[in-house]
């Protein structure tokens, strides 16, 4: 079966020790599309944005890109992953950041205010906050197809949280991504779909009372 | 991807790229200032040994130390450590061909 112009991902087993965290996941982002990505906390979220982007050995994977087979995702220069943690080491400067790590779209980038007004500062000397944002815009504007983006919102702004979401739509056209966060109201207003991983499987999901049912949300947050 | 590796050289291993320099420096001088060769083979061995162990423990501090805090950030480049350190032997070999030929060449002038 062909999968091209698409992040195609299939049977994704993967484990830590003896337990097994992934089990025949599948998650799919096609250009132009983006993808919300929840589950609870050690439902294997991360895990396997590592496994798609090659931090991470899998158990077992079927990875296409653009319709050909890859193994490690970094290596074919489509991907750009946002990590949890803070990804810029801190004593590199904004400059320096969005000068190895950004090329086509770094005029772009920089006509952004939080990178400008940051380009001399260390990534340690910015406020956590900011911090994240100047991260998550340098990988929103990598030369990557596709981009992962792995809890952007956490400890944000939501003034912030905005404009990353504003950017995101701004870069839709170029660009698919996949992305994880537990703020899923915002996630739910910017993601074409929504995937939900549980017991080690995916479930694509419909309505917020999927989430209910899958034991993601509470009761209380269906209003 | 030259480029980027080129940058990551100068940027983040500098202090690496310093050092077998100067060990490169030393085995040169070694190889220049021989006499009997068959009594400098303990020094050969010395200079190979300190590339390895400067190699050697390279790769362990950056796996072991820094590794959280730089792999992915490299690997948002299209890096691994695999093209890193290939990298950095390659132009270590380079270094010290260059090194040889210019002590040569600057002796050979004087």
């Amino acid at each position: 079966m062909e999968h091209g112009g698409q992040l195609f991902v299939d049977s994704v087993a993967c484990r830590y020790g003896t337990k097994m965290v992934l089990s025949g996941v599948y998650v799919s982002c096609r250009r132009g599309e983006v993808v919300g990505l929840l589950g609870r906390n050690g439902a294997g979220k991360s895990s396997l944005m590592k496994v798609i982007f090659g931090g991470r050995k899998a158990f077992y994977k079927h990875c296409e890109l653009d319709g050909k087979l890859f193994q490690t995702g970094y290596r074919t220069g489509s991907i750009a992953y946002l990590t949890q943690e803070p990804l810029v080491p801190s004593y590199v400067t904004v400059r320096l950041a969005t000068k190895l790590c950004v090329g086509t779209y770094r005029d772009e980038l920089l006509a952004i205010p939080v990178v400008s007004e940051n380009l001399g500062k260390r990534m340690g000397a910015l406020s956590g906050g900011v911090r994240r944002v100047v991260e998550t815009l340098i990988v929103l504007y990598s030369d990557a197809s596709y981009v992962l983006l792995d809890e952007p919102f956490a400890n944000l702004a939501p003034v912030y949280i905005d404009e990353i979401n504003n950017h995101v739509e701004k870069l839709r056209n170029r660009k698919g991504f996949i992305i994880t966060d537990h703020y899923y109201d915002r996630i739910w207003d910017i993601s074409d779909r929504i995937v939900l991983i549980h017991n080690g499987c995916n479930y694509q999901i419909e309505s917020r009372e999927d989430l209910y049912t899958h034991g993601y949300i509470p009761s209380s947050a269906l209003g | 991807m030259l480029s980027k590796l080129c940058q990551v050289y100068i940027y983040f291993f500098k202090s690496l790229a310093l050092a077998n320099l100067g060990v490169s420096f030393f085995a040169v001088s070694l190889v220049q200032g021989r006499e009997e060769p068959t009594d400098w083979v303990g020094a050969y061995i010395l200079v190979v040994l300190l590339k390895l162990a400067g190699y050697g423990l390279s790769i362990v501090i950056e796996k072991w130390f820094f590794a959280r805090h730089r792999a992915y950030f490299f690997k948002n480049m299209g890096l691994g450590y695999r093209h890193i350190f290939g990298f950095l032997i390659g132009i270590d070999a380079v270094l010290l061909v260059l090194t040889y030929w210019i002590w040569n060449t600057v002796a050979n002038f004087l």
